[in-house]
C-alpha cells in the first residue's frame, strides 16, 4: 500500500476547488462593489477562508504527486512553486480582508486571479504534455515522421541525423536537454547521448540491453516507462531506433551503409518513402545532360543514341546494322564520353589499338566488344573502365596469357569469352585468380 | 460543299471535337510552354519510337522472350514436388482443401476427386536444391540460371479466358496484348523486323486452339499488333512480290499510294491511315530482312544440336526456339512462342512425356545460347502456361493412368535472364498442391513485374478508348519486388 501516492493522485480533482473558490471571492468582490454591510463581508470571509483551506489541501497534495517522479523538471518546479505561492497568498487574503489592509488586499486577489492561469496551464502540460493545448490548432500529427526532410535518396540520409533525431525530438528533447537533463541524461547531442545518464550508458551494443529501448518497450503504466507523458513511441520508431543500435549507433552513417533489413526496407519505404531496393550505378551517379547538337552530328554519322530512362541523362550506344561505321569515328564518341554507359561495338573490325578510344569512356558499365579483330594487348587500354560490369568479348582472336589486365578493372561481374583463342589453362587461371568473376564461354 | 460532307461522315463527333478542340488548342498550349520541345522527338532518339520517348525506369531487359505453354502445364509432374499425393494416391481430396473451389464442368460431375500422385520422380538439382521431375532432364541442369514462381494463380477456369487473361489482364477480348503495349509504349529497335513477333508450334495435332486476337493490338494503332512468323516457305504471307512484279516496280507502287493515302489523311487525320502507310513499308523492308532472319542455314551444326533432333524440322518448338533467339539477336524486342498440347484431362502419363521431350531440351538450349552470346543480360525468358492442373484425377484413376482439370490456384512458371534472381524460388503451394501458402503472386503482379523489367511503370502506360484510360493491368498488380535481382 501507497498512502502517499494515494494522496498524491487526488491533487487533479481537489486542485479543481481552490480555483473555484477563489475565483468565486474575486467575482463577489467586484459583484458586491465598495460599501459592503457585515453580512456581505461575511459571505466573502468565508468563500475566502474555504479558498485557503483548499489551496493548502491541494498544495499539499501536489507535493507528495511531484515527490512521485515522471514529471518534466522545468514545468514542474514552475508549477510547484507558483502553485505554492497562491497557497500563501490565498492565506494572506482573509487576514487582509479582516483587518481591512485594503491596498495588501486588492493586490493579493489579482496577483491569486493571475496566478491561477499560469499555474492552471503548467499543470494541463504536466499531464497531457506541453504540446496538448495548441497542437490542434497547428495541425500537424505531432508524429515523427512529419519531421523528415525532403531528401529521399538512400545514399545521403544519414540515420541518426534524418530518422533518429526526429523521433528523439518529438519524444524526448522535452525532458532531456541541456538545461533540463533528467536523470542525467541530455540527449540533445550525439555525444551527451552516448556518455549516458547519471546511471550510466543509455546505449549498449545489443539493443535489448540499451536502457533506450528497455525504457520505451516497457508496460506503459510502468514508472520507468519512456516518455512518461504524451504518446508513447511506436512500432515502427522503435524498430528504427532498434536497428540504429544494431547497426552499431553510429552519428553519420547513411540509411545504405546501415543495411535496413526487410522489415526497415518496408517501414522506410511506407512511413518515410525512402526507396532502398539496391540501385545500380547508372542510378546512383548523375551526370550532365548532352548538347542537342552534338547529339545530331552522332547520329547522323551512323550511331544509335538512346537515353536509358527518365530523369537519366546516361546514353546507350550502339551503331546502325544498315550503315557500318569507319573506325576512325569512334573517336567522336568522346564528345560524349561521361555519357554512354552501355556500347555496343560489335562487328566493326575493331583492333587493339581501337581501345585507347574506348577507354575514355571512363562511366562505361556494359561493353559489347564481340566480334571483332581484337587479339590481347590492347585489352591493357581498358584499365580506366573502372565501372565496367559486363564486358562481351565473344568471337574474337584473343591469345592473351597475362591476367594483369582484369586486375584494374575492379567492378567486372561477367566477361563473355565465347569462340575466342583462349586456352582453357588460361581461364582455370583467371577463375583462380578472380573467383568473384562470372566466365561465360 | 461534298468534301466537306466526306470529311464529317469520315470523322465522328468525338473525334472532330478532340481534334479541332482540344487538338489544336493543347498543341498551341504546349507549344506556349515548350517553344523548344515541340515536335522535337527528343528521347528515344536513333530509333522508331513509342509513346514513351524513355522508359519511365532504366529497363533491366530490353526484349523479352515468352515460351507460351498453352493448355496448363501440370505442376505436380514437373517443379511441384508433393510426395503427399503419392502417399494418398486414390484417396479423396479433403473439402477442407478444396474449400469449395468451383471445378469446370468436366469434373465437377464426378462421384469422387480422387488424388494422383505424379507418377515421375523428383530430384533435387542446384545450389537452391530446386525439385525438378525427370520429365525435364535438361532443364533441370540450368535451374542455377532459373527463377521460378511456384505460387502463380488467375481467376479463369477456361482456356479461352485464362490465356486472354494472361495475354491482354483481362479475361474479355478485345484488350490490347503484352507484346502491343511494349511496341505501343517503347517502340522498336529494329526497323526493318515488327517489334511484336509471334511463333507458334505444337508436338501433337490436336490441342487447345490458338487464335490471333491473342497477339491482337486490341484499341492501339494496328501497327503494334503481333505478326506470326509462319513455317515453312512464307513465313509471313503476301510478303514477296506477286510473280513478274520486280522490287523497283513495288517501290514506285507504294511510292504512290503513299500520296494518296497522305492526301487523304490530309482531309481525315484518321489515325488508321499512318498505321496503313506504317504497315506497307514495314512489309516492304520484311521483304530483304525476314528471310535472312528466318533462315536457320547458317546456324552450325553445334548450335542446332543443342536445341535437341527437332531444332532442323519447321515448326517444331525446337526450331521455333532457334528462331526466337534470332529474332532478339537481331533486338525484336518482344518474341512470342505458343507450344500447343498441355491440355492433359486424360491420358496424363504419356502425353506430357511427349510434350516434355519436344520442349525440355530446346528451352534449356535457349537459355544456355542466349547466355553465351551475352544476351541473357538483357533478354528476360519466360516459360509458363494459362492455369495449372488439379491435384485429384480427372477421369478414373488407375494404376498406370491418370488425367487432370485445370487449376487456376496454384502452378509454377519460370524466367530467366534480365533483371531477375537467378537459382531462385519464390512462393511455395500446399501439401497437396492445391493451395498457396506464401507469396502468391496474381497475373496482374506477373504483368506488372514484367512492365517494370522493361523500364514501364504500368500505372503509367495507358490508352484513352471510350472514354476511359486502360492499362494492360487494369487497376490491380503490384510488381513482385522479391524475383527482381
Amino acid at each position: 500500500m501507497d498512502v502517499t501516492s494515494f494522496i498524491g493522485r487526488l491533487h487533479p480533482l481537489l486542485v479543481h476547488l481552490p480555483i473555484g473558490f477563489l475565483t468565486l471571492a474575486l467575482l463577489v468582490e467586484w459583484f458586491m462593489g465598495k460599501n459592503q454591510g457585515k453580512s456581505q463581508v461575511k459571505v466573502i470571509m468565508f468563500v475566502l477562508i474555504l479558498g485557503a483551506l483548499s489551496s493548502i489541501v491541494a498544495a499539499l497534495c501536489g507535493w507528495f504527486l511531484a515527490n512521485n517522479g515522471g514529471y518534466e523538471n522545468n514545468t514542474l518546479a514552475w508549477h510547484r512553486w507558483l502553485g505554492t505561492s497562491i497557497c500563501l497568498l490565498a492565506i494572506v487574503a482573509p487576514f487582509a480582508k479582516h483587518y481591512e489592509q485594503k491596498k495588501t488586499y486588492r493586490l493579493t486577489l489579482v496577483a491569486i486571479g493571475v496566478l491561477l492561469f499560469a499555474v492552471g496551464h503548467l499543470g494541463g502540460s504536466l499531464t497531457h504534455g506541453s504540446d496538448y493545448l495548441l497542437q490542434p490548432l497547428r495541425g500537424d500529427k505531432g508524429d515523427g515522421y512529419s519531421n523528415v526532410p525532403e531528401v529521399k535518396n538512400p545514399d545521403s540520409l544519414i540515420v541518426f541525423q534524418h530518422l533518429i533525431r526526429p523521433i528523439f525530438e518529438q519524444k524526448c528533447y522535452g525532458c532531456h536537454n541541456p538545461e533540463k537533463d533528467m536523470g542525467g541524461l541530455n540527449m540533445m547531442t550525439y555525444e551527451k547521448l552516448i556518455a549516458g545518464g547519471e546511471h550510466g550508458a543509455v546505449i549498449e551494443k545489443d539493443p535489448w540491453s540499451s536502457e533506450l529501448i528497455k525504457r520505451v518497450t516497457l508496460p506503459p503504466k510502468s514508472k520507468y516507462f519512456m516518455p512518461p507523458k504524451g504518446a508513447p513511441l511506436d512500432y515502427n520508431e522503435i524498430s528504427i531506433l532498434k536497428w540504429w543500435i544494431e547497426q552499431g549507433f553510429d552519428s553519420i552513417k547513411s540509411v545504405m551503409q546501415m543495411k535496413p533489413d526487410k522489415n526497415i526496407a518496408h517501414i522506410l519505404a511506407t512511413f518515410y518513402k525512402i526507396d532502398t531496393s539496391p540501385k545500380t550505378f547508372f542510378e546512383r551517379t548523375k551526370v550532365d545532360p548532352m548538347d542537342e547538337s552534338v547529339l545530331d552530328s552522332l547520329m547522323g554519322m551512323g550511331w544509335q543514341i538512346k537515353r536509358i530512362a527518365q530523369d537519366n541523362h546516361f546514353v546507350e550506344v550502339s551503331h546502325r546494322f544498315d550503315n557500318p561505321l569507319s573506325k576512325g569515328s569512334l573517336s567522336v564518341l568522346g564528345k560524349i564520353k561521361d555519357n554512354i554507359t552501355w556500347l555496343d561495338l560489335s562487328g566493326l573490325e575493331l583492333t587493339d589499338s581501337d581501345m585507347d578510344g574506348v577507354s575514355k569512356l571512363k562511366n562505361l558499365t556494359k561493353l559489347h566488344l564481340n566480334d571483332n579483330a581484337i587479339t590481347g594487348p590492347g585489352l591493357r587500354a581498358l584499365s580506366e573502365l573502372k565501372n565496367l560490369e559486363s564486358l562481351n568479348l565473344n568471337n574474337n582472336p584473343l591469345s592473351v596469357e597475362d591476367q594483369d589486365w582484369i586486375k584494374p578493372l575492379t567492378s567486372l561481374k561477367r566477361i563473355y569469352l565465347w569462340k575466342t583463342d583462349i586456352k582453357p589453362e588460361y581461364i582455370e587461371q583467371i577463375r583462380k585468380t578472380f573467383p568473384e568473376l562470372q566466365i561465360i564461354l | 460543299m461534298e468534301k466537306e460532307e466526306y470529311i464529317l461522315k469520315g470523322l465522328g463527333r468525338r473525334d472532330f471535337l478532340g481534334k479541332m478542340g482540344m487538338g489544336l488548342g493543347s498543341v498551341a498550349l504546349w507549344s506556349l510552354l515548350n517553344p523548344v520541345d515541340v515536335l522535337a522527338g527528343t528521347g528515344l532518339r536513333g530509333s522508331s519510337g513509342g509513346v514513351l520517348q524513355m522508359p519511365h525506369f532504366v529497363p533491366r531487359a530490353k526484349r523479352v522472350i515468352y515460351l507460351f505453354q498453352s493448355g496448363g502445364p501440370a505442376q505436380q509432374d514437373l517443379f511441384d514436388y508433393k510426395p503427399l499425393l503419392r502417399e494418398l494416391n486414390g484417396q479423396e481430396l479433403p473439402g477442407s482443401v478444396r474449400q469449395g473451389q468451383r471445378l469446370t464442368g468436366m469434373s465437377a460431375f464426378q462421384n469422387s476427386l480422387p488424388l494422383a500422385g505424379s507418377h515421375f520422380n523428383f530430384k533435387q538439382y542446384g545450389k537452391n536444391g530446386m525439385w525438378v521431375s525427370d520429365l525435364l532432364p535438361h532443364t533441370a541442369k540450368i535451374v542455377d540460371e532459373l527463377c521460378f514462381i511456384r505460387s502463380m494463380y488467375t481467376e479463369a477456369i477456361n482456356h479461352d479466358p485464362a490465356i486472354t487473361f494472361f495475354q491482354t489482364g483481362s479475361q474479355q477480348p478485345g484488350r490490347p496484348s503484352i507484346g502491343s503495349w511494349l511496341s505501343y509504349g517503347l517502340g522498336s529497335d529494329n526497323e526493318n523486323l515488327p517489334s511484336f513477333s509471334v511463333l507458334l508450334s505444337r508436338s501433337h495435332p490436336f490441342g487447345q486452339p490458338l487464335y490471333s486476337r491473342l497477339w491482337g493490338n486490341g484499341f492501339l494503332p494496328s501497327q503494334h499488333q503481333g505478326v506470326q512468323f509462319r513455317s515453312g516457305k512464307d513465313p509471313v504471307l503476301y510478303l514477296n512480290n506477286p510473280h513478274g512484279i520486280t522490287k523497283q516496280s513495288r517501290r514506285n507502287a507504294l511510292d504512290a499510294l503513299e500520296k494518296l493515302h497522305t492526301l487523304n489523311e490530309d482531309h481525315l487525320g484518321a489515325q488508321e491511315l499512318n498505321s496503313k502507310i506504317s504497315q506497307y513499308e514495314m512489309a516492304y523492308r520484311m521483304q530483304t530482312s525476314v528471310p535472312e532472319a528466318m533462315s536457320i542455314a547458317k546456324e552450325p551444326d553445334y548450335i542446332l544440336d543443342m536445341y535437341g533432333p527437332e531444332a532442323r524440322t519447321p515448326g517444331t518448338y525446337a526450331y521455333n526456339c532457334v528462331l526466337a533467339r534470332r529474332l532478339v539477336e537481331r533486338d525484336v524486342k518482344f518474341v512470342q512462342l505458343y507450344h500447343q498440347g498441355w491440355d492433359q484431362h486424360g491420358n496424363l502419363p504419356t502425353d506430357i512425356q511427349r510434350q516434355c521431350k519436344s520442349t525440355d531440351q530446346p528451352s534449356a538450349a535457349l537459355i544456355m545460347d542466349l547466355k553465351q552470346r551475352g544476351l541473357l543480360e538483357d533478354t528476360l525468358v519466360i516459360w509458363g502456361g494459362e492455369f495449372g492442373r488439379t491435384s485429384y484425377s480427372q477421369g478414373r484413376l488407375t494404376k498406370d493412368n491418370y488425367g487432370r482439370d485445370h487449376h487456376p490456384r496454384c502452378f509454377t512458371m519460370w524466367m530467366a535472364g534480365a533483371g531477375v534472381k537467378p537459382g531462385y524460388i519464390h512462393g511455395q503451394t500446399d501439401d497437396f498442391g492445391y493451395n498457396i501458402t506464401e507469396n502468391p503472386v496474381h497475373v496482374h503482379d506477373f504483368q506488372a513485374t514484367l512492365m517494370y523489367l522493361l523500364g514501364i511503370d504500368h500505372e503509367r502506360l495507358t490508352y484513352k478508348f471510350q472514354g476511359r484510360r486502360f492499362r494492360l493491368t487494369d487497376v490491380h498488380g503490384s510488381i513482385v519486388n522479391d524475383i527482381l535481382s
